[in-house]
């Protein structure tokens, strides 16, 4: 049989088939990014507390905002918002070389190498203890509540390692900023404060992870989103998190 | 006599087009990586506050372990009367809302559990595991965002996200 050519298929309509799936990506899609700050709600807990926990006034940073979107950091008015930052940098700060008694600021505990280890070994052996006499509900939530402790140890004795140095100084673990809005704040106002948290720890952790690693906070937390395995970094945003915890307590207005 | 004859009987010849296709294939290929899907269009319409140091929800959106609802204004301005203090709530994904009960925080919570069950099993990671990220408008009142997280800490969605655009990582 005689050999045929295949017709060519005419391929003129593919720029129309192209051109409508382009079409249809430019119009369900965005080019804008979400950004948030993504927080956590506290778990709801049944069983209510008859006392109130006493925090001290030192450890507090309390950031009011009223109806009016007026604002108030420690009792005192603040005209602009962008203020805020300075002041939550300078509530960190200001007992972390030398702790003075008579300031209104957290004060700064110091724990050495040889503590760390005396309580990480007391836990351990608490948790034999509890895992010795016998199982139930209740050893297990205690189990659990131990386990949190001894990992907590362990994070610091890493950090200490880390560090290179004999001490670890920490911040009162009470220190925190409280955010107290009232109902018709204006929710730029709320945010605005969030990104001023957000601003000052990031500076006071930058500033930290420049002098001890030669590196920028944000390139390492870039770098902890990239490659969640990669312990070294892990191990950094690890011991700039106990430097600086960011605590923040939302208030739920009455 | 010219040596360059004018040859008008000929026509310009077609210009090629068969590399058209590449072109907008390659157009076609950029727009898909650079892009993210859109979720429904809200009918409030808002204008976001301002922030910086966020963090990025689009790897959150490209595993869909996300939710957006939106505070906004709403674009049917006849509605407006509707709602206290001219604010209203928009659930993404919901189709047709009705009025009396879907722009109320208290549908914040069936709407989650709807968007839970309606993911495939397999793709399930726990109400808990996914964000709800809150859009709101700048004079949005921020009671109602806490309206919202009293309904998300009842069914034990402990992740909530506040929106803002940050233009300072561009």
């Amino acid at each position: 049989m005689a050999k045929r050519d295949i017709p060519e298929i005419n391929a003129g309509s593919m720029a129309d088939i192209a051109f409508l799936l382009l079409i249809f990506f430019l119009v369900t899609t965005t080019m804008d990014r979400d950004k948030a700050y993504i927080k956590s709600i506290p778990k709801k807990i049944d069983v209510p507390i008859s006392e109130p926990v006493v925090v001290e006034e030192r450890d507090i940073l309390a950031i009011r905002t009223n109806a009016q979107n007026q604002l108030m950091v420690r009792g005192e008015l603040i005209g602009n918002p962008d203020d805020i930052s300075d002041k939550i940098i300078e509530f960190y700060t200001y007992n972390e070389k030398a702790n003075d008694v008579t300031s209104n600021f957290p004060l700064y505990s110091r724990v050495d190498k040889a503590t760390i280890k005396e309580q990480l070994r007391a836990v351990e052996e608490e948790y034999d203890d509890v895992d010795a006499n016998g199982s139930g509900p209740i050893q297990e939530e205690m189990l659990e509540f131990i386990n949190s402790k001894i990992k907590e140890w362990k994070r610091k004795e890493k950090a200490i390692g880390m560090l290179g140095t004999n001490a670890l100084s920490e911040i009162s673990s009470q220190a925190h900023i409280r955010v107290e809005t009232q109902k018709l704040t204006g929710y730029g106002l709320f945010t605005k404060i969030h990104s001023e948290i957000e601003e000052a720890v990031f500076k006071l952790r930058d500033d930290a992870a420049l002098r001890l690693f030669n590196e920028g906070y944000g390139s390492i937390r870039s770098k902890i989103d990239n490659d969640p395995d990669d312990l070294v970094y892990k191990d950094m945003g690890s011991l700039l998190d106990i430097l600086y915890p960011k605590r923040v307590i939302e208030v739920t207005p009455k | 006599m010219s040596k360059f004859k004018k040859d008008n009987s000929k026509e310009a010849p077609a210009v090629n087009t068969s590399s058209l296709p590449d072109i907008v294939f390659m157009l076609l290929f950029f727009f898909m990586v650079a892009t993210t899907s859109k979720e429904s269009d809200p009918t409030v319409s808002l204008n976001q506050p301002d922030g910086v140091k966020t963090q990025d929800m689009t790897p959150f959106k490209q595993r869909s372990e996300i939710d957006f609802l939106y505070i906004g204004t709403p674009r049917n301005k006849a509605r407006i009367d509707q709602f206290a203090g001219g604010y209203a709530l928009f659930l993404d994904n919901v189709a047709q809302p009705n009025p009396g009960e879907l722009y109320n925080a208290t549908a914040v919570r069936q709407w989650k559990m709807d968007k839970f069950e309606a993911k495939p099993k397999s793709l399930r990671v726990g109400i808990e595991g996914v964000i709800t990220c809150v859009k709101a408008d700048v004079n949005a009142p921020v009671g109602v965002v806490f309206d919202i997280r009293k309904e998300l800490q009842d069914i034990e969605a402990l992740k909530i996200a506040y929106a803002v655009q940050d233009n300072s990582g561009i």
